[in-house]
C-alpha cells in the first residue's frame, strides 16, 4: 500500500508541476456542458430546451391545414412548442417584439394543391432574426414534416386526389368515400407489411399498468433532451479522458522511468494500478462535473443521485481498466492513436452513445450492444432517471468487476510482452 | 567473492542472436568493464541481469541467488543506471532521488537524508531543488547515477553512464564511480569508450556481435597481442607477404594488414631498436614506422579484424 501511495504521490507532484493537462481535461467537460446548455436554452424554463413559441398562419383553413396546425399541438411536441393560430400581421408584430420564435404560413389552396399533386407547393417559414436556436429547431421540424408529406404524395398520390371529393365547403365530409379510402389504404398497408422490416406502419396500443402513473407522468415531464443525451455523450467523453490519462504509461516508457521501475523489486501490477487509480481520479472528477455540474446549469436533478454517483464511479473503473488493456495491446503511443480511437469510437457507436442502441441494426442492438460497458452505463442512467425504482446495483457491480478484470489482464499482458522483450 | 555470476547467457530477437553464450563474473569491490561497439549486446546483457528481459538460456546468479527463480530478492541488492536518462523531468533532482530511494525500500526520513548526502557527493547540492528539465546533460547523468545508489546496492549495473556528456562531466562521474569500489560495491560497467575501460576497470570483457571474445585485466588482454611493443608500418604494401619474409614469423605477429599498413607486435624480448632495424631491412617501400604500446583497440582489432571506433 505504501508503494502505491508513493507512486500516486509522485504522479500528483508531476501533475502539480505541469497542471495544464489535468486542467484541460477538467475544463473540457465544463465547456461541453456549457455549450450544450447554451444550445438548448439553458435554464430559461427549467425544462431543458424550454418552450418554443410559434405562430401558425392558416390562410387555407381547410381540414388538412387544420390537421397540420394541430400537429404542432399533439403528443410530445406540445411540451416544447406553444403554437398559436393568428393572423399574418399579428405574427409579424410578435416577431418584431421578440415574443415568438417563428411563424409558419399555410398558404391559400394549400390542401387542394397538395391533394391534387400539383408542384410548386410552398409552406412559408418566417424566422425571428433576434433568436438563434429556436427558429433553427422549428425549421428542422418543418423539414421533417415536409419530407413526410412528400413521402405521402409520392406513395399515395392517386389516393390523395380522391380526398378532394371528401371535403366540400360548408358541408360535412363524405364519410362513405372516406371509409372506402381507408379500406384501400388498410389493404395496401397489410400487403407492404411482408416486405418491410421494420414495418413502415405499426398499429399499437398503450396500456397504463402502473398505479403511480401520475407520478411517472410528472417525472417524465422533467425528462428533457439533455438528461437523455448526456449519458451517451459522457460515456464516450470519459473513455477519451481515460485514454489521455492512461497514456502516461507511454510517457513513462519513453522516458525510461518505467524500465527503471521494472529493475526494482516491485510488482508490475502495482505500477499499472497506480496509473489506473490516477486515471480513475481524473475520470471520476470529469464524470461528476459532467453529470452533476450540468444539473446546476440546467436546474434539474437526477432521479437518484446515489445511483448516478455509483454508476459514474464504476464506469470510471471500467474505463480505466479498458484503456489500460488498450495500452498493453498497443504497446506504443503511435499504435495507440489508431487502436484506442477505433475502440472508443466503435464502442460508443455500438453502445448507444450516438444513437439509442435500440435504433441500431438489430444484429448490433441485440447481440453486441448489451455486452458493452458503456451501454450498461447509458441505459442504466436513463432508466434510473426516467423510471424510478430501476435496479442499478447489478450494473454497478458488473462495471466495477469488468474494470478490475481488465486491469489485471492489462498487467499480465504488459508482463508477458516486456519480459519477452517486445518493445517499440 | 563473486557478487554476480553469468553463465551461458543467451538471447535472440527473431533471427537476431543478440547475446550468445556469455559467461563472466563480477567480484565484490571490482569494476568489470564490458567493452564493445554499439549493437554488440551490452545493453541486452544488462537487461537480462536486471530483469528487464528474460534470457532464452543461461543463468544469472546475484549474491548467490539464482536471479530468475526469485527476481525481487536479487533486485533488492542491485542498482541499475540505464543508458538513457530515466528521470521525471517535471520534478526536482532531490525529489527524484527520494522517490527512487523509497521504491528501493528506504523510509521517507532515510530517503531524505540519503538524497542530501548524494546531492553533495555528486556536487549538486545547490541545484537539488530545481526541476530536472532545467539541468544540463551532465547534471542529469549524475542524478541518474544517484538514483541507483540510494539504497547502497552491493551490485551496481552501469550501462554506458557517460554517453553524450562533455569530458569534464565525464571525468567527475568516473571519479565518483571509482570511489564506490572502495565501499565494496561490485560494478558492471558497459562502455564503448576504450579510455574509460582502460582507466576505470579492474577486468574487462570484450564483446562483439553478442559473443564475449576475451576477458581479463588490461595487461592480460594486451599480452594476448604477444608483446608490449607494437609497430605500425606504413607504405606501399600491396602484395606484401609476411610469410615469405625470412625469420619474420619468429619475431613478429601480424595483427592487421592492408595495402597501406601492417600492424605487427614484437613477440620477443628484443629491444625496440633491434626490431625496428629488422623491419627497415625488409625489402619494402616503407614510408613511416611508428612504435607504440598495445591498446584495447589493438586487442579488439586482433580479435575482430576491425577497430572498435569503426
Amino acid at each position: 500500500m505504501s508503494l502505491l501511495l508513493t507512486l500516486l504521490k509522485k504522479d500528483l507532484i508531476r501533475a502539480r508541476r505541469n497542471p495544464w493537462v489535468i486542467l484541460i481535461n477538467l475544463a473540457l467537460p465544463v465547456l461541453i456542458t456549457t455549450l450544450i446548455a447554451v444550445a438548448f436554452g439553458g435554464s430559461s424554463s427549467g425544462k431543458g430546451i424550454g418552450t418554443i413559441k410559434l405562430a401558425i398562419i392558416d390562410e387555407d383553413n381547410t381540414p388538412l391545414s387544420n390537421f397540420l396546425r394541430g400537429a404542432f399541438e399533439q403528443g410530445e411536441a406540445r411540451e416544447f412548442i406553444d403554437a398559436q393560430v393568428m393572423s399574418r400581421d399579428e405574427a409579424m408584430k410578435q416577431i418584431k417584439d421578440d415574443q415568438i420564435s417563428a411563424a409558419v404560413i399555410l398558404p391559400k389552396d394549400f390542401a387542394v394543391d397538395f391533394l391534387e399533386g400539383r408542384s410548386e407547393l410552398t409552406i412559408e417559414l418566417i424566422k425571428n432574426p433576434a433568436q438563434q436556436y429556436y427558429p433553427a429547431i422549428v425549421e428542422e421540424l418543418l423539414g421533417v414534416l415536409v419530407e413526410g408529406m412528400n413521402a405521402i404524395s409520392v406513395n399515395f398520390g392517386d389516393d390523395l386526389s380522391m380526398w378532394v371529393g371528401v371535403f366540400k365547403d360548408d358541408e360535412l365530409p363524405d364519410f362513405l368515400k372516406m371509409s372506402q379510402i381507408y379500406l384501400d389504404l388498410d389493404k395496401r398497408s397489410k400487403a407492404l407489411k411482408d416486405y418491410l422490416s421494420p414495418p413502415l406502419i405499426i398499429y399499437g396500443e398503450e396500456t397504463i399498468v402502473s398505479a403511480d402513473a401520475e407520478e411517472k407522468e410528472e417525472r417524465n415531464s422533467m425528462a428533457n433532451v439533455f438528461a437523455f443525451m448526456l449519458p451517451g455523450m459522457a460515456s464516450m467523453f470519459l473513455l477519451f479522458i481515460a485514454d489521455g490519462s492512461m497514456r502516461d504509461i507511454f510517457k513513462e516508457t519513453k522516458f525510461r522511468t518505467f524500465d527503471r521501475y521494472r529493475t526494482m523489486h516491485h510488482k508490475l501490477l502495482t505500477f499499472i494500478a497506480s496509473k489506473v487509480i490516477s486515471a480513475l481520479i481524473l475520470i471520476c472528477l470529469s464524470g461528476f462535473i459532467l453529470f452533476f455540474g450540468s444539473t446546476l446549469i440546467f436546474q434539474f436533478s437526477w432521479g437518484d443521485p446515489l445511483a448516478i454517483s455509483a454508476l459514474v464511479f464504476a464506469y470510471a473503473i471500467c474505463a480505466a481498466g479498458l484503456l489500460a488493456l488498450c495500452a498493453a495491446i498497443s504497446r506504443s503511443e503511435k499504435r495507440a492513436n489508431g487502436i484506442n480511437i477505433t475502440v472508443i469510437i466503435g464502442m460508443s457507436f455500438m453502445g448507444g452513445a450516438y444513437f439509442p442502441a435500440k435504433n441500431l441494426q438489430p444484429f448490433i442492438s441485440e447481440n453486441i450492444s448489451p455486452l458493452l460497458p458503456n451501454y450498461w452505463l447509458i441505459e442504466t442512467v436513463r432508466a434510473v432517471h426516467f423510471e424510478p425504482g430501476t435496479a442499478w446495483v447489478l450494473p454497478v457491480v458488473k462495471l466495477a468487476v469488468v474494470g478490475l478484470v481488465l486491469m489485471v489482464a492489462a498487467a499480465a499482458l504488459f508482463r508477458v510482452q516486456l519480459t519477452k522483450g517486445v518493445r517499440e | 567473492m563473486a557478487i554476480l555470476e553469468i553463465s551461458g547467457l543467451t538471447k535472440s530477437f527473431g533471427e537476431l542472436r543478440a547475446v550468445q553464450q556469455v559467461d563472466f563474473e563480477v567480484r565484490e569491490g571490482e569494476i568489470y568493464g564490458l567493452l564493445g561497439p554499439n549493437g554488440a549486446g551490452k545493453t541486452t546483457t544488462i537487461s537480462m541481469i536486471s530483469g528487464l528481459l528474460k534470457p532464452d538460456a543461461g543463468k544469472v546468479v546475484v549474491a548467490g541467488n539464482d536471479f530468475w527463480s526469485d527476481p525481487e530478492k536479487s533486485q533488492r541488492v542491485m542498482g541499475v543506471v540505464p543508458q538513457d536518462i530515466a528521470l521525471y523531468e517535471e520534478i526536482s533532482g532531490k525529489e527524484n532521488l527520494e522517490f527512487w530511494g523509497k521504491l528501493a525500500g528506504l523510509s521517507s526520513g532515510d530517503a531524505r537524508s540519503r538524497a542530501k548526502e548524494l546531492l553533495e557527493a555528486l556536487s549538486l547540492a545547490d541545484r537539488g531543488n530545481d526541476p530536472v528539465k532545467k539541468y544540463s546533460g551532465g547534471m542529469k547523468r549524475r542524478i541518474n547515477l544517484g538514483c541507483a545508489l540510494m539504497h547502497k546496492p552491493k551490485l551496481l549495473l552501469l550501462d554506458e553512464p557517460t554517453v553524450g556528456i562533455d569530458p569534464q562531466a565525464r571525468q567527475n562521474i568516473l571519479e565518483f564511480i571509482k570511489g564506490l569500489c572502495a565501499e565494496g560495491t561490485g560494478l558492471l560497467y558497459t562502455t564503448h569508450y576504450l579510455e574509460e575501460a582502460e582507466m576505470l576497470c579492474d577486468r574487462i570483457g570484450i564483446i562483439d556481435k553478442g559473443k564475449l571474445l576475451a576477458e581479463g585485466t588490461l595487461n592480460d588482454l594486451r599480452n594476448r597481442i604477444g608483446g608490449d611493443k607494437l609497430f605500425i608500418v606504413e607504405g606501399k604494401l600491396a602484395g606484401a607477404k609476411p610469410s615469405d619474409w625470412p625469420d619474420f614469423q619468429n619475431q613478429f605477429k601480424v595483427i592487421q594488414q592492408t595495402d597501406k599498413q601492417i600492424i605487427a607486435a614484437s613477440i620477443t624480448d628484443r629491444h625496440a631498436s633491434d626490431c625496428l632495424k629488422d623491419l627497415l631491412a625488409l625489402n619494402l617501400d616503407i614510408e613511416n614506422v611508428t612504435l607504440k604500446r598495445p591498446s584495447l583497440n589493438d586487442v579488439f582489432l586482433q580479435l575482430t579484424g576491425r577497430e572498435l571506433r569503426e
